[in-house]
């Protein structure tokens, strides 16, 4: 019997899984050229995310997730973070990679694991032909805390990965519930991401762990300062991230955080980690929301100024400068920035300005007298 | 038809020189169809969004007549002609990836009852200015890194 070979672009994408297949952000398949088309602003991508391919999606049920095991319609034809992620062989995105690590660079690739059995495997077959490929290109794992435990952690950092993100995603623990775990049908634990989270710092050391965290689940301000204070005392990175409502997921109809309070949140998070800004610097109201900001003027002008709270939060390249930018990752590149992938210019500043409407909680200290 | 590189841009049609649009004059009718040349998406990309005005709104050469979204770029869509809109091409109003796959023929966008064609048309690239035209703009846009 005569072998039937079905061309590529012929062939479902159900077939089509990791470890041999991986699917890439339409940003880094622009980058790579893999994809025709430019940036916004030209503002580059200096990250190559990807991200594992299996037919079923997702196992795990997070109710804002565009691979969630419930969400409608088969796999392939659903998106993440809303926009398509096109899926190429496993190794010719490696071979991209290593071409542009020998011309321009990469400043980092990052390998996202779903929640499948084959996951944890796979991002260890992933891992290593990107290593091969390149032996320079920083590598990051974005992995499913549920799938691992300490001994999958050390194997993942023996592959060749020098920072473990993990999507702790909720900001408390009965949003996580609600959001990601039984309350959402789904196998998610806080304690266990926890657990996870910490084990990694030990192996990975101080800032080379970090937890994505999602702005608009319907966490209040105050859990989120929490939790910028609990990561920035053991050393661990906080990610910001946007909800932004994928059609067809139970969130599909929430409302997205305003741009008020996400930029309001942004600006705090950045003053918590580089300004020492402490906690009795801030009161909330009854629902949780910042309702006081006490802070010396110069200190608020000059982060705001800077431009740097707002920009996307994201893993460094190896000089340390921002390498995830995620462009238009958590909104249309139409859209209204939410974070920014590169530094904002003047004209930015005047509208996150505008947009964060600070001087309604600000209260500026003004320095003591001698 | 001229072709340089990946890229294929019929001689049959004008060209807007700075937005990437090609201008059909349809026979029958005196109509400018309108869409995008293969240059033009090679920059934006997979279009997923495409608005326009609605029919019979007076276009100006030069100034927006909708917006064009792709996945990470968006833009306005400029009227190569001054006129009328005329037709919305509603397939791609729905389908936006109709226009990365098919752009000279079903992927047309709009169409203009056009006002100044005779010398507007002459401000648009055609015939054998086409094949130059073409070579400069994809050095130019090699240079840039866009393709």
């Amino acid at each position: 019997m005569a072998r039937v070979v079905v061309p590529l672009d012929q062939q479902s994408e159900q077939f089509q899984i990791s470890p041999d297949y991986v699917r890439i952000s339409m940003a880094a398949a622009i980058e790579l050229r893999l994809k025709p088309g430019r940036l916004l602003r030209d503002c580059g991508c200096g990250c190559i995310n990807l991200l594992q391919n299996y037919p079923e999606g997702c196992y795990a049920n997070c109710s804002y997730c565009g691979l969630a095991r419930e969400r409608p319609g088969v796999p392939e034809d659903n998106t993440f973070i809303r926009v398509a992620w096109p899926l190429y062989p496993t190794d010719l995105v490696a071979e991209k990679i290593a071409q542009r690590e020998a011309t321009a660079g990469v400043g980092r690739v990052c390998i996202a694991q779903v929640q499948d059995p084959r996951a944890y495997e796979d991002l260890i077959d992933m891992t290593g032909r990107i290593r091969r490929a390149s032996e320079t290109a920083p590598i990051s794992a974005l992995v499913s805390a549920t799938t691992l435990d300490q001994e999958r952690l050390h194997a993942i950092k023996d592959a060749g990965v020098d920072i473990i993100g993990v999507g702790l995603d909720a900001a408390s623990q009965h949003v996580f519930y609600q959001t990601r775990g039984r309350g959402a049908r789904g196998p998610h634990q806080w304690d266990h991401h926890w657990e996870i989270i910490r084990q990694a710092r030990q192996i990975y050391g101080p800032m080379k762990v970090n937890c994505h965290i999602i702005v608009g689940l319907g966490e209040t301000d105050g859990e989120l300062v929490d939790l910028f204070f609990q990561l920035k005392s053991e050393q661990i990175a906080g990610y910001l991230f946007s909800f932004n409502p994928e059609p067809g997921t139970t969130m599909q109809d929430a409302p997205r955080a305003s741009i008020q309070r996400l930029r309001r949140i942004q600006l705090i998070k950045y003053l918590i980690e580089n300004s020492n800004l402490s906690l009795e610097n801030l009161e909330f109201d009854e629902q949780g929301a910042i309702s006081r900001l006490d802070a010396p003027e110069i200190m608020v002008d000059v982060a705001v100024e800077s431009g740097l709270p707002f920009m996307t939060n994201g893993c460094p390249d190896r000089q340390g400068k921002l390498a995830c930018n995620r462009p238009y990752g958590s909104y249309r590149p139409g859209e209204e920035f939410r974070d920014y992938p590169f530094q904002p210019a003047r004209d930015d500043l005047i509208v996150i300005c505008r947009e964060m409407r600070l001087d309604e909680v600000w209260s500026k200290l003004t320095p003591m007298a001698n | 038809m001229t072709d340089s590189g990946n890229f294929h841009i019929p001689n049959d049609r004008y060209y807007d020189p700075v937005n990437h649009l090609w201008a059909r004059v349809d026979s029958a009718t005196g109509r400018i169809v309108v869409g995008l040349d293969a240059l033009g998406l090679s920059a934006l990309g997979d279009l997923v969004y495409v608005t326009l005005q609605p029919v019979g709104t007076p276009v100006r050469r030069g100034e927006p007549v909708g917006t064009l979204e792709a996945a990470k770029m968006t833009g306005d869509l400029i009227a190569p002609v001054s006129g009328i809109l005329i037709g919305r091409n509603e397939l791609v109003l729905r389908d936006p990836s109709l226009v990365n796959r098919d752009p000279y023929e079903g992927g047309w966008i709009a169409s203009i009852d056009p006002t100044s064609w005779p010398k507007e048309s002459a401000e648009l690239i055609a015939g054998d200015a086409i094949p130059g035209w073409v070579k400069a703009e994809v050095e130019r846009y090699q240079a840039q890194g866009w393709i």
